[in-house]
Parts: structure tokens; C-alpha cells; sequence
């Protein structure tokens, strides 16, 4: 599995800058004080600007190589941690899968690769699930089902699936994305 | 560059944010306390 930090590019690379701003300000106050004779004080003030620098710098290589590029979408504190209460049995994978054909297969592809039939009119594009899956617990998962997801096209299922549906899809996603199913 | 909306952070919740603006405070916060030891431990 892929490491990858928990927040995405755009915001690491926000943290950046405001590392970097920070060490302009010890920079500036070090040569302040170092001309206004508070060596000691100065010279850390720059040696602070210099490990600002190193940090800033370490959170840029991080934005472009661990960072993912979309946000996490919204799931409340609740819901984070929710088990799923579908046993991971052969009979489950098997609902699931059919669940999956039947309703996601369209956006997200059969094999849920994020290039069904619909996907190329829809921006965002679906996520491609063998990729996404393996990265959130089971809790995120039915809450974006559940509650669909906010800014795409992802619509809300608990109305038109039952608890039990959308946590088989979540077995049969889970097998699929470890390439057993 | 394209820097994060203020809206993906109300998406990714507030505690993202306050780690994402709160830590380069802390950062100032503690170089600036290290430096200032520096100038209390200098003998007189």
C-alpha cells in the first residue's frame, strides 16, 4: 500500500508558504537584533530562519510526492470509525458485486476504475475505486455512499439501498480493490 | 499555484485547518522562544 499523507496538495503547499513567511521573519528580526548588538539572540533567530527554510522545503517535496491531489470529502467524526456489520463471507462479495453492476457500475466502470459510460460527461471525473479504496476505512466509505458527496455528482444511496446493500458493496469493493475479485 | 480554497477546508473539517494554520504559528512560536534562551543563557 502507498503511503500518503492525510491532506492534499494544495493545502501542504498553503502550509509551505506559511512556513516560508515565517522564516522571512526570523531572518528579518535575526539581522535586526544582530545589528542592534543581541548577537546570541540574532544568530539563533537566523539559525530558526534556516530550519523554517529546511521544513518549508521538506513540506513542498512532500506536496508533490506523497500529498494527494483531491481533498478528503467531509465525513463526520460519527461515522469515522462505523464497522462493518456484514460478515466477509463469498455470499456477501457476491450481493455486493451485483449491488455494484446494478448502480455504480455506470459511473465507475465494472470495474470500478472510474470509466463507465457516464464518467466522460461528469467533472469531477468518478474516482477510480481499485486506487481510493484501499485508503479510507470502511466508515468513510458508507458515508459517501450513504450520503453521497458534496461539489460531484456522487448522489446519496440510503434511500434507494438498504444498510445491508451498501455494506455488501463496501466487502465487494474492498475484494476489489485487492484484486481478488 | 493554485492555493486551497477556504471552502476544501470547511470540507476537510476544522481540525485540518487549525493544524494547517495554526502550525506554522507553533513553529514561530517555539523558534522564537529557542532563540530568546539563547540570549538569557549568555554570561554577563
Amino acid at each position: 500500500m502507498t503511503f500518503s499523507l492525510p491532506w492534499p496538495r494544495d493545502s501542504v503547499l498553503t502550509f509551505a508558504l506559511e512556513v516560508a513567511i515565517v522564516a522571512g521573519v526570523l531572518l528579518v528580526a535575526g539581522i535586526a537584533m544582530r545589528r542592534r548588538g543581541r548577537r546570541p539572540f540574532g544568530t539563533r533567530l537566523l539559525a530558526g530562519s534556516g530550519i523554517a527554510g529546511g521544513i518549508c522545503g521538506l513540506a513542498v517535496v512532500a506536496a508533490f510526492t506523497v500529498a494527494p491531489t483531491l481533498p478528503t470529502p467531509f465525513v463526520p467524526i460519527t461515522e469515522q470509525f462505523l464497522q462493518n456489520p456484514v460478515s466477509n463471507t463469498p455470499e456477501n462479495i457476491q450481493a455486493g458485486r451485483a449491488v455494484f453492476q446494478q448502480s455504480c457500475a455506470l459511473c465507475h466502470g465494472p470495474q470500478g476504475r472510474g470509466d463507465g459510460v457516464a464518467a466522460l460527461a461528469m467533472n469531477p471525473r468518478p474516482v477510480n475505486l481499485q486506487l481510493h479504496v484501499p485508503q479510507h476505512p470502511d466508515g468513510f466509505l458508507h458515508y459517501w455512499i450513504s450520503d453521497g458527496v458534496a461539489g460531484t455528482q456522487m448522489p446519496a444511496w440510503k434511500g434507494q439501498l438498504s444498510e445491508t446493500q451498501i455494506w455488501q458493496v463496501i466487502r465487494y469493493l474492498r475484494e476489489l480493490a485487492a484484486g481478488r475479485s | 499555484m493554485n492555493f486551497t480554497p477556504i471552502e476544501a477546508h470547511i470540507i476537510q473539517g476544522p481540525l485540518d485547518a487549525l493544524i494547517e494554520f495554526g502550525m506554522p504559528l507553533v513553529i514561530l512560536g517555539v523558534l522564537w522562544w529557542w532563540a530568546r534562551r539563547a540570549e538569557k543563557k549568555e554570561p554577563k
